[in-house]
C-alpha cells in the first residue's frame, strides 16, 4: 500500500510555486505542448528554472549541517535580474566546467554526447561562452571556471523525442564538425541507430558502456556540482520545500541509484568503477506514460504529468478506509493509505450502469502507483544493501510535486525516516553526460 | 439456472447437518465461506455382525463455499437442519466495512448473534494450521509449459519462518516466525483489485475468469517492451535476456499513432489483460522475493483470490520468482487457501485446534480436494473440505532424517504406469470389499441400511478412482498409500469401521493356538546352540508371517482355497537364502547389540502372532527392550493398538518368557497414530517419540509390504533400521527384478 497524495490547499500548485520554480500556466502550457507536436523543439521550463537556480537551503548529506541561505531570496537574482551577461547565458540548462587540464581541450573542440533511451534523447554538448555567467550557474561552487583568456567552457543539456530532430539540432549547434570527430553515444538506441547517426552527420560513433555512463555522470555532476542534489518537503512552503544537499566528493560513496526510464534500473555503486545493477522493474515512466495515453487523452508526458496534478484519485483507488472504514489500527495501516490502486474500476461483473472515471483521476492514480512502487522498491534495495543514499535518476520525475512527493513519502514510510529520496537536478542527463567524459569507449565501424 | 433445475442435494453438500454445532462465515467478494464443525458418534462392527454405538465420537470441520446467489438457500437450510446453532454466537469475519446486510440476513435466518473476528490474524493461523497439518497441503508449480505440480508436506517445526503474501485488493506480506507469531512487513497497492480495475478501464471486460481466459490467449508482443527491442540482438553482451521484459506498456507511446482503450479489438484485449497480469504478478513476486532475502526465508507463500489455483498466475509468479532468485526461491501455492481465513477465525473458539487434524478426503465433494483449472465459479460449484481431528498431537517420527521426505516409494504423478495399474487393481477390488463389508454387519436388523451404505462406499470410492484418473493431482499427491487410504476413509465414513474384525479375529484364534508349537521348534533349534540357525530361523518366520495378507490378491486366493494356507506351508513358500534384497548377515552380526528396537507391524493373526512375536522374543532374550507400534484405527487386516492390547494377556497364558517380558514392561506396546496399510511416519502419534526418546531406540524393524516396501523403502533413518517384507504382487516382483514371494530384507546403518 502506498501514500495518497490527498489533493490539499497546500499541495504544490502552479500557482503557489515559488516565482522562479513557477510551472507554466496550465493553459499556455497545453499550446506549448500541443506545438512541440508538430514542429517546435520541447521545452522544459520547470526543469530548467531550478537548474538555473542556486537559491535553496543546502543541508549537507554526511553532516547534516545547514549553510545559510544565499541571501536576497526575495530580490530573486534570476537570469533576468543580472543584467549585462545574463542575456548570453544559455537558456537550456547548462553547468560550467572548471577550469583545468581535463577540459581544457574542449575549448578548441566541441564535443556532443546522446543517450538514446527507451524514449527520449537526451544531448550533453560543450560550448564556449566569453562573458561572466550568473553566481547561481556555478552551483554554490567557488571553483576557477574562467581560463587565461576569460573564456568558459560551458556544458549543455538538451532533450528530444526522436532522432531526426535530434540532427537536425546537432547539424545546426555542431558547425566545427569534421569527419574524423566522434560522438559519443550511449543507451540502448545506440546500437540500434548508430549507422543514421555516422551517415547524417558525417562522424565517427564511440559508443560508451550505458552504466559505465551513468555511473560517471553522476560522480562529475555530485562532485562538481554542491547543488546537484536537492531533497523534496511537500509540507514546507515555498521554496523551503526544496533543499539541497550537497555532499563532500570523498563521501559520495557508496549510494544507490535508481534510474527511471522507460523501465527502472536499481545500481548499487561502491566507487566510479565499481558499481553492480542488482535489480530492476518493468514498471517506470513507460508504463506511467503508455497506460495513460490507453487511458486519458494526453498526447505526452508532461500533459499526463499536468492532468495527474488536477486528478483526485479517491475516485478511482480503493483506500484502507473504503475497506474498513477507517485506519486498521491492527496493521498500522493510516485511512488514506492506497489499499488498491484503480480498485474503484472494477464492478466485478456487478452493476450494469456505466463507471465513467476522470482521465485527471486516473492520471492521478497512475502516477502515484508507478512512483509509489518505485519508492518501495529504492526502500526495498536500499535496505538489502544497506545503503543510506538514495539518488533518483532518469527523466521521470520531471520535478513534478506529485511524484518527488510519493517518492520521498514511500521511503521515508517504509525506512521509518531513515533513508532520504535524494534528487538530480540533471536526473535526466546522467548517462548522457557520463558519456561526455568518457574517453574509453569503443568506436564503431 | 433455478434452484429446481439443479436440484441440490443439501444433506449430500453439508454433511452432519443436524449435528452441525458451531459455525464461521468469511464474506469474500463473490463468494462466502462457511465453516463449521460437528461431534460426530462413532459406532463400531462387533464379532456378530452387528453393528454398536461406542462412547467415543469424532470432531469434524467443513469448509463450503457458495456464491451469493446461492447464499439464502444454503442459510436456510442451515436453519432448518441444525437445532444445535440457534441461540448460539456465529463468527463472522470482518474483511469490509460494507458486510451489514450480510450479517442481518445470517441473524435472522440462524436465529444467532454474531461476533465479528479479525480477518487477519485468521489468515495467519488458518495458514500455519493447513500447513502443519494437511498432507500435500503446499505445491509449486512449474515455470515452463509442463504444467507441474510438485507437492510438499511440512511439519510443525519446518513451516517456519514463511512469508505470506495476500494478493487481494492490494498486496499484503506477512513474516510468520512461529505459531501465533507474525508481523507485516509491507504490502502494495498494486494487487488483484489494481488488475481488475485497470483491465476494466482498457478492455470493458469485468469478469475475473473471462479476463484469466483472455490472458491465456494474450501475447505480450502488443504492448511491453523488453530488453531486446532497446538493445536489439545485441542483448545478450550485457548478460541480460533478450527476452526480459523491460518496461511494461512502454510500447504504447512508440507508435505514430496513439490508440486508445475504446478502440481494441479482441486480440489487443487479451494483450493487455496478459500485460497487465505480469505487470502486476512480477511486481508483486519481486516486492516477496526482496522481503524474503532481508527476512531470510526460504518459503513464500501466495494465496488471495487473485491466484487461487489459476495456472497461468501461478506460473508467471513462479517465473518471477525464479528469476529474481536466480532459482534459490520457490513460489509455493496452498492447496485449500480459499479457507485459511475462514479456517483460522473459526479455530479461535476451537478447543481442539492444537490437536492433530487431518483431510477427511472422502468428506470433499465431487470436486475433489482440489482441481486445477476448474474455475471456482462456474455454476453451483462449491467446493468443500473436511477435516477430521484425530484427538492427539502429531509430529514426524523423531528417528527420521528428512521429516519433511516423501516416504512413497512410488510417486503416482509421475509414474503413470504405476498410477494406472494401482487404479485398476482398486477398481478390480471393490466388488469384493463392498461384499465384505456387507458381510461384515450382516447380523444387523436393518439390512436394507447395511447394502444402501455399502453401496455408497462403491458409489464414492468409484467416483474418488475416476476424479484421480482424470486428474491425478487432484489429491495432492497420489500414491499407493493414499489410494489404499481414501479407500478406508470412505468405508469409515459410510459406517464399515472395521470390515476384517471377524476375520481377524478367527485368524488370531488359530495363530494363538499354533504360537508354543511355533516357539518349541525355535527352542529346539536353540539347544542346538547354532545362533545364526536361530536368527534366520525366527527371519523366516517373520517373512512367512507376512505372507498372509488380505491385502494382497494372491495370497487372497491362496487363503481362500479349500486346503486354506497353513503357517508351515507360508514357511516353506519364503525363498531360499540369498533372497532378493540380502541384509541378513549385517543384521547378524549386529543383531545383539541392539538394546531397544521399535517394531512397526502390519498384518494382524499369523503375521503378528506367529511372525513378529518369535522374533521380537529373540530379541527380548538378548536383553534388548522391544515396543510393538501398531496403527490407532483399522485398516484392511492390519493390526490395531486396540486388538494388540487385548491380545497380550494371551500371549502371557502361551509363553512363560513372554509373560515375564510383558509383566517386567521389557516389552511394551505403543500406537502409531496411523490408520492406514502403509506408514507416514512425517505425522505419527506424540507418545510414540516420547517412549523411542526416552529408550533410545537403536533399531527400527519395519514390516510388510504397505509399511516397508510401498512407504519408507527408501526412507532413511537415524538408527538401524530392518525392513523385511515378502512381495506379493507380480507387479511390484517385475519392477524390484524378482519373482513372486521374493523377500526384502533389507538391512541399513543409521545416518547419525
Amino acid at each position: 500500500m502506498g501514500h495518497t497524495s490527498v489533493t490539499s490547499p497546500r499541495r504544490i500548485s502552479p500557482r503557489g510555486s515559488p516565482p522562479h520554480l513557477r510551472r507554466t500556466p496550465p493553459k499556455y502550457r497545453k499550446v506549448l505542448v500541443l506545438k512541440e507536436k508538430r514542429s517546435a523543439e520541447p521545452e522544459d521550463p520547470v526543469m530548467d528554472e531550478l537548474l538555473l537556480s542556486s537559491k535553496l537551503k543546502r543541508v549537507d548529506s554526511a553532516t547534516g549541517c545547514v549553510s545559510p541561505r544565499v541571501p536576497a531570496v526575495d530580490a530573486l537574482p534570476s537570469a533576468v535580474s543580472v543584467p549585462r551577461p545574463a542575456q548570453k547565458a544559455p537558456k537550456t540548462p547548462y553547468v560550467i566546467l572548471p577550469a583545468c587540464d581535463t577540459f581544457e581541450k574542449f575549448r578548441k573542440i566541441s564535443r556532443v554526447s546522446v543517450d538514446i533511451g527507451g524514449t527520449l534523447i537526451k544531448v550533453v554538448y560543450s560550448s564556449v561562452m566569453d562573458d561572466e555567467l550568473p553566481e547561481e550557474s556555478l552551483n554554490g561552487h567557488t571553483r576557477k571556471y574562467a581560463y587565461e583568456d576569460g573564456k568558459r567552457v560551458l556544458v549543455n543539456f538538451k532533450k528530444f523525442t526522436d532522432l531526426d530532430r535530434l540532427i537536425a539540432f546537432l547539424k545546426e549547434v555542431w558547425t566545427d564538425r569534421k569527419s574524423g570527430d566522434v560522438i559519443h553515444c550511449t543507451g540502448g538506441g545506440s546500437y540500434k541507430y548508430s549507422e543514421i547517426i555516422m551517415k547524417e552527420l558525417g562522424v565517427r560513433l564511440q559508443r560508451t558502456d550505458e552504466m559505465r555512463s551513468l555511473i560517471f555522470g553522476v560522480n562529475f555532476l555530485l562532485s562538481t556540482n554542491v547543488d546537484e542534489s536537492f531533497t523534496y518537503h511537500h509540507d514546507a512552503i515555498g521554496i523551503n520545500k526544496f533543499q539541497y544537499r550537497p555532499i563532500a566528493a570523498d563521501l559520495i560513496y557508496p549510494f544507490l541509484l535508481v534510474n527511471i526510464g522507460t523501465g527502472i534500473s536499481i545500481l548499487k555503486v561502491d566507487s566510479p568503477t565499481s558499481y553492480e545493477r542488482v535489480g530492476g522493474s518493468s514498471m517506470g515512466g513507460g508504463t506511467f506514460m503508455g497506460l495513460g495515453s490507453l487511458l486519458t487523452p494526453a498526447q505526452n508526458f508532461d500533459e499526463l504529468l499536468e492532468m495527474a496534478n488536477r486528478g483526485d484519485h479517491r475516485n478511482v483507488d480503493k483506500l484502507v478506509c473504503d475497506i474498513y472504514g477507517g485506519a486498521y489500527d491492527e496493521l498500522g495501516l493510516k485511512a488514506d493509505l492506497i489499499a488498491g490502486s484503480m480498485a474503484k474500476c472494477n464492478r466485478f461483473g456487478e452493476a450494469p450502469m456505466k463507471q465513467t472515471h476522470k482521465p485527471e483521476d486516473i492520471a492521478k492514480s497512475l502516477l502515484l502507483m508507478v512512483s509509489n512502487n518505485i519508492g518501495q522498491m529504492a526502500y526495498l534495495y536500499g535496505t538489502r544493501y544497506n545503503l543510506k543514499r538514495i539518488y533518483f535518476g532518469g527523466y521521470f520525475i520531471r520535478q513534478d510535486p506529485i511524484t518527488m512527493r510519493t517518492l520521498s513519502f514511500a521511503i521515508n514510510y517504509w525506512s521509518k525516516g531513515e533513508i532520504e529520496a535524494l534528487y538530480l537536478k540533471h536526473e535526466g542527463y546522467l548517462g548522457a553526460m557520463g558519456s561526455f567524459l568518457d574517453e574509453d569507449g569503443k568506436l564503431d565501424d | 439456472m433455478d434452484t429446481a433445475q439443479r436440484n441440490i442435494d443439501f444433506h449430500r453438500l453439508v454433511r452432519d447437518a443436524p449435528l452441525i454445532n458451531h459455525i464461521c462465515f468469511d464474506a469474500c467478494s463473490k463468494t462466502v465461506k462457511i465453516i463449521y464443525s460437528s461431534t460426530v458418534p462413532l459406532s463400531h462392527t462387533t464379532l456378530d455382525r452387528k453393528r454398536v454405538d461406542t462412547e467415543k465420537s469424532e470432531d469434524r470441520i467443513y469448509c463450503i463455499q457458495v456464491q451469493y446467489p446461492d447464499f439464502p438457500l444454503i442459510l436456510q437450510f442451515f436453519g432448518d437442519t441444525c437445532p444445535l446453532l440457534k441461540g448460539t454466537t456465529v463468527d463472522f469475519v470482518v474483511t469490509a466495512s460494507q458486510n451489514a446486510e450480510i450479517e442481518e440476513v445470517i441473524r435472522k435466518a440462524l436465529d444467532v448473534k454474531l461476533r465479528h473476528v479479525e480477518a487477519f490474524t485468521g489468515l495467519v493461523n488458518g495458514t500455519s494450521f493447513l500447513l502443519r497439518n494437511i498432507e500435500a497441503e503446499s505445491f509449486t508449480y512449474s515455470f515452463d509449459e509442463s504444467q507441474k505440480y510438485e507437492f510438499q508436506t511440512l511439519n510443525t517445526e519446518s513451516i517456519y519462518p514463511y512469508l505470506l503474501i495476500n494478493i487481494r485488493t492490494g498486496v499484503s506480506v506477512v513474516l510468520v516466525d512461529g505459531p501465533n507469531k507474525f508481523q507485516r512487513l509491507g504490502g502494495s497497492s498494486i494487487g488483484g483489485a489494481s488488475f481488475l480495475g485497470l483491465s476494466e478501464l482498457i478492455t470493458g471486460v469485468n469478469d475475473i475468469e473471462e479476463m484469466m481466459d483472455r490472458a491465456l490467449k494474450g501475447s505480450p508482443e502488443e504492448f511491453d517492451i523488453f530488453i531486446r527491442d532497446i538493445y536489439g540482438d545485441r542483448a545478450a553482451n550485457f548478460n541480460m535476456d533478450p527476452h526480459l521484459l523491460a518496461a511494461s506498456f512502454g510500447r504504447v507511446t512508440r507508435a505514430q499513432t496513439i490508440r486508445r482503450a475504446g478502440e481494441f479489438d479482441d486480440q489487443s484485449k487479451n494483450n493487455a489483460i496478459l500485460s497487465l497480469l505480469r505487470m502486476v504478478l512480477y511486481n508483486v513476486s519481486q516486492i516477496a522475493f526482496m522481503l524474503s532475502e532481508m527476512s531470510n526465508v526460504k518459503r513464500v507463500f501466495f494465496n488471495g483470490f487473485l491466484v487461487r489455483n489459476r495456472p497461468i498466475v501461478m506460473k508467471t509468479l513462479s517465473f518471477a520468482c525464479n528469476y529474481w532468485s536466480g532459482g534459490k526461491l520457490k513460489a509455493c501455492f496452498l492447496r485449500h487457501e480459499n479457507y485459511t481465513t475462514g479456517l483460522g477465525a473459526f479455530l479461535e473458539g476451537c478447543p481442539n485446534a492444537d490437536m492433530y487434524w487431518k483431510e477427511y478426503c472422502s468428506g470433499s465433494t465431487a470436486l475433489g480436494r482440489f482441481v486445477p483449472v476448474e474455475p471456482l465459479e462456474t455454476g453451483f460449484k462449491t467446493q468443500t473440505f473436511a477435516l477430521k481431528c484425530a484427538r492427539f498431537k502429531a509430529a514426524p517420527f523423531c528417528l527420521l532424517v528428512d521429516k519433511d521426505g516423501k516416504p512413497d516409494a512410488i510417486d503416482f504423478n509421475t509414474d503413470d504406469e504405476a498410477r494406472d495399474f494401482w487404479i485398476q487393481i482398486l477398481d478390480n477390488t471393490i466388488a469384493q470389499l463392498t461384499e465384505l463389508a456387507i458381510a461384515s454387519q450382516s447380523g444387523c436388523p436393518d439390512q436394507e441400511d447395511v447394502i444402501s451404505r455399502a453401496k455408497d462406499f462403491e458409489h464414492d470410492f468409484v467416483k474418488t478412482m475416476d476424479t484421480i484418473k482424470e486428474h491425478h493431482v487432484a489429491y495432492g499427491n497420489s500414491n499407493a498409500r493414499n489410494l489404499l487410504e481414501v479407500r478406508e476413509q470412505i468405508l469409515q465414513e459410510k459406517g464399515f469401521d472395521d470390515i476384517y474384525v471377524q476375520k481377524k479375529h478367527e485368524e488370531k484364534l488359530s495363530a494363538v493356538s499354533e504360537l508354543p508349537t511355533v516357539l518349541a521348534s525355535i527352542d529346539k533349534l536353540k539347544e542346538a546352540g547354532d545362533e545364526k540357525a536361530v536368527v534366520e530361523y525366527v527371519s523366516r518366520c517373520l517373512l512367512a508371517g507376512n505372507v498372509f495378507d488380505w491385502g494382497a490378491k494372491e495370497v487372497v486366493k491362496l487363503m481362500s482355497s479349500e486346503e486354506g494356507l497353513s503357517f508351515q506351508s507360508a514357511i516353506e513358500r519364503v525363498e531360499n537364502r540369498p533372497w532378493l534384497f540380502d541384509g541378513f548377515d549385517s543384521y547378524y552380526k549386529k543383531h545383539k547389540e541392539y538394546k531397544s528396537v521399535l517394531i512397526f507391524v502390519d498384518n494382524s493373526g499369523y503375521d503378528y502372532i506367529l511372525g513378529v512375536i518369535p522374533f521380537a522374543r529373540e530379541l527380548l532374550r538378548n536383553g534388548a527392550k522391544v515396543i510393538i507400534c501398531a496403527n490407532t484405527l483399522p485398516a484392511l487386516n492390519d493390526l490395531t493398538y486396540r486388538e494388540m492390547i487385548e491380545l497380550a494377556p494371551e500371549l502371557k497364558k502361551a509363553d512363560a518368557d513372554l509373560a515375564k517380558f510383558i509383566d517386567s514392561e521389557q516389552l511394551m506396546f505403543v500406537q502409531s497414530g496411523q490408520e492406514s496399510p502403509c506408514l507416514d511416519a512425517r505425522r505419527v502419534h506424540e507418545d510414540l517419540n516420547t517412549v523411542v526418546q526416552k529408550y533410545e531406540t537403536d533399531l527400527v524393524i519395519i514390516e510388510g509390504m504397505g509399511r516397508a516396501l510401498h512407504t519408507n523403502f527408501n526412507v532413511k533413518f537415524k538408527c538401524d533400521t530392518l525392513k523385511a517384507a515378502v512381495i506379493k504382487t507380480q507387479w511390484l516382483a517385475d519392477r524390484l527384478q524378482g519373482k513372486m514371494f521374493s523377500v526384502v530384507f533389507k538391512h541399513e546403518l543409521g545416518t547419525k
